[in-house]
């Protein structure tokens, strides 16, 4: 296929006359370099012309070429991906963290506690702080559900007295326990591991709620 | 000759002299003289076929305005979960023009969504993506998915209770990949939950990353359409072959002797002038969107929403049946998109007329009603409780029996009304009562309201005994006195 960006010498003429500046005298795309080179010198210089390198070096040198590219462009990636890929140590985010006494939570009722993130990064602000349901379930006993819907994780809310949670986005409606009740949800409400301490209600901060657990 | 008119010769004679300079030693003289000669099918100059050719170029001024107004923002901009919603906030109210050029990102970032779309649709329809413009369609494969890339990041760094949502719904997906996914998850949170490091990865990608990548794939798509040419319109009867395309294509556009610079350009950017035209319009009209509420995640009393351009989606996940949830969740995603990149591989020759490739149109005109379809109903969103729903006034259940006023009471508070209608007033999620109390038993009723059925949740450890009669009475008396129902 010729290729159509290469004018033929002759073209230059018609091209003038829409030239950006309007000067006739604007060097056409024939004469690239318009300093006239029928004046150039014959001889240039008096090296003697190289001969051309062997087939065998070329590839060589061209293989080093690529080498040092592919290891150049390596030494950027990788820790590149490092810094992408790095997440808050799961270790430190694990805590017990108090979320109310035991007073607070009257039997078979669900209130919202929220907890601050044991180790938030000093710039998070608003997302240090979290939601959970809690649920007395008797007198020792608790239970505790993420506020995130196991459907695609929107926030659930509790309605008292309907006593559902009730999902925003696709209707998703779950029992006072945590079981589907209604909608898209696959599965039940994550939940937290909580205990009484003392006559401290206190929740373990799993982050987002592994549903394998 | 006066001294004004000398000066302004020897300002000309400057003048020329610096272009002349710049245009010898930037070496500019390929670039017009290809500009002045690059021929095109003549039918896009002769015809009117040539405002279906318009879209890509409108797309390329689009980005380069959307570059123009993100860094503009990005000056004001925080990436910190802490700061990024105030700033917004200070960008709306503070900063002069700040508020018009967040309207200005965001109506052109809907310009790119939707001509994203259109373009591609004009492809498919034209058989364009055939040979040998194969990986002209495939880098546009990869552009589409940048530019949704970018409509979804940037919905995120909006940053309130949409933007934080937006991560954790996306966190959640991914989350249900088989074996990845709870790392992806965490890839996403860049954490085991929403943290300090969430937002600056998306802030990077969407102002960074995504950018670069998109010049970069923007740069070989044109570069290819210049090489092989614009697709010319396609005639019935007139298949691509591989073997004799390429000469033909040349003889075509060389006999036609329409030149792009400016028998086409015109067109186009008459195009592009509309579309800004439309973009400042919505823009001082609109205003900016957002931010809305403070992202809280402790606040879950929101409704989030994603923007306009995955209202489809959001829809779609609603209405795919249970079983499908693992096809529309992780696989149609995953796969859409590889078998957009093999259309052109197992349909690359063959013709191109939308006349003989009935499937094609089909395809486009399906996906556009489909995604009509999903849109209007996410925008109505059946589904969704009302939970502004008011309990029925005093006034209206003023000759009601006592039962019935305790059931109206009861059908408020037990979040029934959340979901249905009943006297014209209440959710639209379940059917209205009042109508299903017309076609149905009071005792098939309470089946259902005590058991569950389909979307009902079983109410029988929620109500307390006699609410369910209540209830009943309160539904079956919306009916009115003259109507008894049949049974019971």
């Amino acid at each position: 296929m010729p290729d159509a960006r290469c004018p033929e010498p002759d073209a230059s003429g018609q091209n003038r006359g829409e030239d950006p500046l309007d000067d006739p005298a604007a060097p056409g795309p024939g004469q690239r370099g318009g300093e006239g080179s029928s004046e150039v010198p014959a001889e240039t210089h008096d090296l003697e012309p190289l001969p051309e390198l062997p087939g065998e070096r070329r590839r060589v040198l061209a293989l080093l070429a690529g080498g040092i590219g592919a290891v150049a462009t390596g030494s950027l990636i990788v820790p590149w991906l490092r810094i992408f890929f790095d997440r808050a140590e799961r270790m430190d985010s694990e805590v017990w963290a108090p979320v109310g006494g035991l007073e607070e939570f009257a039997i078979g009722k669900t209130t919202k506690v929220t907890y601050r993130d044991p180790t938030p990064l000093p710039w998070a602000g608003f997302v240090a702080h979290n939601a959970a349901w809690v649920r007395r379930d008797s007198d020792q006993e608790f239970s505790a559900f993420a506020t995130y819907c196991t459907h695609v994780g929107c926030p659930i809310r509790w309605e008292e007295s309907a006593s559902l949670f009730l999902c925003p986005c696709h209707g998703g409606a779950f029992y006072a326990d945590g079981t589907v009740a209604a909608g898209p949800p696959p599965r039940p409400l994550d939940r937290f591991p909580i205990r009484v301490r003392n006559g401290t209600v206190e929740l373990r901060t799993v982050g987002v709620p592994d549903p394998d657990e | 000759m006066t001294r004004l008119r000398w000066i302004a010769l020897a300002g000309e004679r400057v003048a020329r002299r610096v272009g002349r300079w710049v245009y010898d030693r930037a070496a500019l003289a390929p670039i017009f003289d290809f500009l002045d000669k690059h021929k095109v099918p003549p039918e896009l100059g002769r015809t009117r076929k040539g405002w279906f050719y318009v879209f890509g170029q409108a797309l390329v001024f689009v980005f380069l305005a959307q570059i123009v107004t993100g860094s503009a923002l990005a000056m004001k901009y925080i990436p910190s979960p802490d700061h990024a919603w105030h700033t917004l906030e200070f960008l709306n109210t503070e900063v002069v023009w700040g508020g018009f050029v967040r309207a200005l990102h965001f109506f052109g970032a809907s310009a790119m969504v939707l001509l994203v779309f259109v373009h591609m649709s004009r492809v498919v329809i034209t058989g364009s993506y055939k040979y040998p413009r194969e990986v002209n369609w495939i880098t546009g494969v990869g552009l589409l998915v940048l530019v949704l890339a970018m409509a979804f990041t940037g919905q995120l760094l909006r940053w309130d209770q949409d933007g934080v949502s937006t991560v954790m719904v996306a966190a959640t997906m991914l989350g249900r990949l088989p074996l990845v996914g709870e790392r992806l998850m965490e890839i996403v949170l860049a954490g085991d939950t929403l943290g300090g490091a969430t937002l600056s990865r998306f802030f990077a990608l969407h102002v960074i990353v995504f950018p670069l990548l998109m010049i970069g794939l923007i740069g070989v798509h044109v570069y290819l359409v210049v090489r092989n040419g614009v697709s010319e319109p396609p005639r019935a009867g007139r298949p691509v072959d591989p073997g004799t395309y390429r000469m033909w294509y040349r003889r075509h556009t060389e006999a036609g002797n329409t030149r792009y610079w400016p028998d086409v350009a015109w067109r186009e950017f008459v195009f592009v002038a509309v579309v800004y035209a439309v973009i400042f319009l919505l823009a001082v009209t609109w205003g900016p969107k957002g931010p809305g509420a403070v992202p809280d995640p402790t606040m879950v009393e929101v409704v989030p929403r994603p923007d306009w351009y995955f209202l489809w989606y959001y829809a779609l996940i609603w209405y795919k049946p249970a079983a499908l949830d693992m096809v529309v969740l992780v696989w149609f995603p995953l796969l859409v998109f590889p078998a957009l990149v093999l259309l052109p591989i197992f349909f690359g020759r063959g013709e191109r007329a939308p006349t003989r490739r009935p499937w094609a149109l089909f395809a486009v005109a399906a996906t556009i009603l489909l995604w009509a379809t999903l849109t209007v109903s996410a925008i109505q969103g059946d589904w969704i409780p009302d939970f502004d729903t008011e309990p029925v006034p005093e006034a209206v259940l003023e000759d009601a029996p006592l039962g019935v006023r305790d059931g109206a009471g009861l059908f408020y508070e037990r979040g029934c009304q959340y979901c249905h209608m009943a006297l014209e007033r209440g959710g639209t999620y379940g059917p209205d009562l009042t109508r299903s109390a017309r076609e149905m038993s009071r005792s098939d009723m309470a089946v259902r309201i005590v058991m569950g059925i389909g979307n009902m949740p079983a109410y029988q450890g929620i109500l307390e005994p006699g609410e369910l009669d209540a209830i009943l009475d309160y539904i079956f008396w919306t009916l009115g006195p003259d109507v008894t129902p049949e049974g019971d």
